[in-house]
C-alpha cells in the first residue's frame, strides 16, 4: 500500500530539507551580494584615494616648485644683503676715516684766541 | 591657439533672405576667429533679394577662404546643406546658420576640444540667444553626452561640430526631415560616433528674431512632426520597442515603451504595514501603492515582493494577498530597519529579470508607468532608471538627483506638474547623475554586479550610493519624465541625516562638485515655496509695475 504524498513522513523531511537548502542558497547569495558592495566600494575607494594622491602630488610638485623659486629669491636676496652689508661696512669705515682726519685737522688747527693773542704780540 | 596639427574646419551655411545685416554680422564674427584654419561654405538657395549674393560675394572677395555656391533652383534647407557638405574638404564640420553668431573662441575651443579626444567624432558646445538689439540671453548649459535626452529633445543643437566623413558615411541631411534636420542628422551621426564630446563653453549665440525658432519654439509646426519621425527612426534602426509621441510643447518628445510580454518584472517593496491619511481619508500605505502599481500598468508578468517587517498586521498581507494574488511573494524581516537590507533579501527572493524598487508610499499616477521606467533597460548600457514623484499637493518631489557643491540635491524640488522645466528639463527623458530609490528600476544582472544596495547605510544615502556604483560601472543612470507617481514621503519617513552617513558615501566617491548632467546654473533657480513667497512678498511694488507695464 502506497502512502499518501500528503502524509509521507519522508515527503515532509524532504520538503523541509528543500527549505532549508533555498535558506540557505538565499543566505549564500545575500553574503555574496554583501561582499560585492564591499568590493565596488573598496575599489571606488581606492580610486578616490588614488585621485586624491594624484591630486596631492600635483599640488606638491606645484609647491617644490615654489619653495625652488623662493629659495632663489631668498639666495639672491641674502646675496644683495652680504652686498649692501659690505658696502656699508667700507662706507662705515671711510666714514670714521673722514671723522679721524676732520678731528686731526681740527687738533691741528691754532685756535683763535691764540692767533688773537699772537698777533697782538706782533709776531703774528 | 590652434598648432600645426590642429584640424581644417569647414563651416557649413545654408543662406536663405536674411537680413543683409544680420548676415553681415555673421560674416563678421566668422572672419574674427582666433582660430585660423577654417573654410566657409555658404550656399545660396536662390536667395530673391541679389542683395544677399552681393555681400557673401564681397566677403568671398576679401577672404579666400569663404566660398559662395549659388544655387539656381530654391531647394529648402536639407538640399542646401547637403551641398554645403559636398563642397567642404575639411576634417570637421561646423555648422552655422545665416543669422547667427561665433563667439570669437568657438573654432579655438573646438580644436583644443579635439586634441584632448582625438577619437571625438561630434563635438557641441552651450549656447545662448542673441536678440535683435545685440543683448545676449537664454543660455542654456548643457549636460554631458545624454543619448536618451537626444531623443526627447534637440538638445545638443549649436554649436555642432561633427567629422566630415561620418557625417557623409550616414548619408548627410535626410530629404523630409526639413525642420528637424540637424535633429535627425545628429541621432544619426551619434550611433555611429566613437566619442561625443560636449564643450562647456558658450560658443554659439542663436539669433531670436520674431517668427525664428530661437524666439519660439513652435514657430515652425512642421518641425515637430519630423523630429518625431527621426527619433522614432532612431527606435526602429536601433531595435528599442516604443513610439514616439509630441511631447507637451513643440520639439520635446515623448517615448511610450513596449516591454516583452514574457519579461518578468519583479516590484520590491519594503514595508511595515502601517497607515496613514493621505488625501483625507486613511489609508494602509502599501496596500494602495500595490493596487495603483497594478492598476496602471498592461504589463501582466509582474510579481509583487513584498518585505515585511514581523510587526506588519496580518490583515494587511490578507489584502495583499487579496489584491496581487499568487503573484505575491511575501518575506518576513525580522531584524532592526535596514532598508538596504531589506531591499537586497528582496530582490534575492524576486525571480524576475527586471527589478523595481518601490517605497510603500507612493500611488502611481501614469498609464503604463511600468513600461515606461523598465522599458530603458533593454538598452545594455542602461543601468538604473527612475520616476518622476510628487507631493501630495502636486509639486515635484523627485526629477532626478544632482551631486554638486559639496551636497546631493533634489533639483527642481517644488516645481510643479505643469513646468516643464528651463530647457525641458521636467518634460523629457534624460540621464541623470542619480535618481531615487523611491521608484528606481535595474536589470537583475547590473544589480547583482554593483553588489545591491549598501547594507551600511540602513536609511540615508543608501541610493545616492547605489547610483554613484551604477555609474562607476560604466551604466547610464535614465531619468524617465512619463512614469509619474505621487510619494507621500513625510507620512512615513523621519528625514533625519546623520554625518557619518555622509562620510560613508564620501570616503567612497569623494566630496561632490559638478554634476555632469544638471549643471547647477540650470537647478539651482529651485526654492521652497514659503521662501519664494517671502521673495514675493518682499518685492511686491516691482511686481506689480512690470506687469502693469506690458
Amino acid at each position: 500500500m502506497v502512502e499518501p504524498a500528503g502524509n509521507d513522513p519522508r515527503v515532509a523531511r524532504l520538503e523541509s530539507d528543500n527549505e532549508a537548502l533555498r535558506r540557505e542558497v538565499v543566505d549564500a547569495r545575500h553574503s555574496l551580494l554583501v561582499n560585492r558592495d564591499h568590493v565596488v566600494g573598496t575599489e571606488a575607494e581606492i580610486g578616490r584615494l588614488n585621485r586624491d594622491i594624484l591630486r596631492m602630488q600635483t599640488e606638491l610638485v606645484a609647491s617644490r616648485k615654489r619653495i625652488r623659486a623662493l629659495q632663489n629669491r631668498k639666495k639672491g636676496l641674502m646675496t644683495r644683503t652680504r652686498d649692501l652689508e659690505a658696502k656699508l661696512k667700507a662706507a662705515r669705515t671711510r666714514n670714521q676715516q673722514l671723522r679721524e682726519e676732520l678731528d686731526r685737522q681740527v687738533a691741528a688747527r691754532v685756535p683763535l684766541s691764540r692767533r688773537v693773542v699772537r698777533r697782538l704780540r706782533g709776531r703774528g | 591657439m590652434a598648432g600645426q596639427a590642429s584640424p581644417l574646419f569647414s563651416i557649413v551655411t545654408p543662406v536663405y533672405q536674411p537680413p543683409v545685416d544680420v548676415l553681415a554680422d555673421t560674416i563678421a564674427s566668422v572672419r574674427s576667429q582666433e582660430h585660423t584654419d577654417w573654410e566657409w561654405v555658404l550656399v545660396d538657395d536662390a536667395s530673391p533679394d541679389p542683395e544677399v549674393r552681393r555681400v557673401i560675394a564681397d566677403a568671398s572677395a576679401d577672404d579666400p577662404r569663404i566660398r559662395l555656391v549659388a544655387r539656381d533652383t530654391n531647394g529648402h534647407i536639407v538640399a542646401a546643406s547637403n551641398d554645403a557638405v559636398a563642397e567642404a574638404s575639411g576634417e570637421f564640420l561646423v555648422f552655422l546658420d545665416h543669422d547667427d553668431l561665433l563667439t570669437p573662441d568657438a573654432l579655438a575651443e573646438m580644436a583644443r576640444a579635439i586634441s584632448g579626444e582625438p577619437e571625438a567624432d561630434y563635438l557641441y558646445s552651450d549656447e545662448d540667444k542673441v536678440g535683435e538689439d545685440g543683448e545676449l540671453f537664454g543660455r542654456f548649459p548643457k549636460p554631458d553626452w545624454s543619448p536618451e535626452r537626444l531623443r526627447g529633445q534637440m538638445y545638443t543643437s549649436h554649436l555642432s561640430v561633427m567629422r566630415t566623413a561620418l557625417v557623409r558615411e550616414v548619408g548627410g541631411f535626410r530629404q523630409g526631415y526639413d525642420g528637424s534636420q540637424d535633429h535627425d542628422l545628429a541621432l544619426r551621426v551619434s550611433e555611429r560616433a566613437r566619442r561625443v564630446v560636449h564643450v562647456p563653453r558658450v560658443l554659439y549665440h542663436w539669433r531670436a528674431v520674431a517668427g525664428s525658432a530661437a524666439a519660439d519654439i513652435g514657430a515652425k509646426p512642421y518641425a515637430d512632426d519630423a523630429g518625431r519621425r527621426a527619433v522614432q527612426d532612431q527606435l526602429d534602426r536601433l531595435g528599442i520597442a516604443g513610439t514616439v509621441e509630441s511631447g507637451r510643447e513643440p520639439g520635446r518628445y515623448v517615448i511610450q515603451r513596449r516591454l516583452d510580454p514574457s519579461l518578468r518584472v519583479s516590484l520590491v517593496i519594503p514595508t511595515i504595514g502601517q497607515s496613514a491619511t493621505v488625501f483625507g481619508e486613511r489609508r494602509v500605505m502599501v496596500v494602495d501603492t500595490v493596487r495603483s502599481a497594478l492598476a496602471r500598468t498592461e504589463h501582466e508578468d509582474v510579481e509583487v515582493v513584498v518585505v515585511h517587517d514581523t510587526p506588519t498586521p496580518p490583515e494587511v498581507l490578507d489584502q495583499l494577498r487579496e489584491i496581487a494574488g499568487d503573484r505575491l511573494v511575501l518575506v518576513e524581516y525580522t531584524l532592526p530597519f535596514n532598508f538596504s537590507q531589506k531591499v537586497n533579501l528582496g530582490c534575492l527572493h524576486a525571480t524576475g529579470d527586471r527589478l523595481v524598487f518601490l517605497n510603500d508610499d507612493v500611488e502611481v499616477i501614469s498609464p503604463r508607468w511600468l513600461e515606461n521606467l523598465v522599458g530603458p533597460l533593454d538598452e545594455p548600457d542602461v543601468g538604473l532608471t527612475g520616476a518622476k514623484l510628487y507631493f501630495s499637493d502636486g509639486s515635484i518631489q523627485h526629477a532626478g538627483h544632482g551631486y554638486w557643491n559639496k551636497h546631493y540635491h533634489h533639483p527642481f524640488r517644488y516645481w510643479t506638474r505643469d513646468e516643464a522645466g528651463p530647457f525641458g528639463e521636467l518634460v523629457v527623458n534624460r540621464e541623470m547623475t542619480g535618481v531615487t530609490a523611491a521608484c528606481s528600476a535595474m536589470r537583475r544582472d547590473a544589480f547583482l554586479e554593483i553588489g545591491g544596495f549598501p547594507e551600511a547605510l540602513p536609511s540615508n544615502f543608501n541610493d545616492v550610493d547605489l547610483c554613484y556604483k551604477v555609474a562607476h560601472l560604466g551604466y547610464r543612470t535614465v531619468w524617465v519624465a512619463n512614469c509619474e507617481l505621487y510619494h507621500f514621503e513625510s507620512q512615513t519617513r523621519d528625514g533625519a541625516v546623520l554625518p557619518w552617513e555622509r562620510h560613508f558615501v564620501v570616503r567612497r566617491w569623494g566630496i561632490p562638485d559638478v554634476d555632469r548632467f544638471t549643471p547647477a546654473a540650470v537647478a539651482t533657480p529651485m526654492m521652497d515655496p514659503h521662501r519664494l513667497l517671502d521673495a514675493r512678498l518682499a518685492e511686491p511694488r516691482a511686481t506689480t509695475r512690470r506687469t502693469g507695464s506690458r
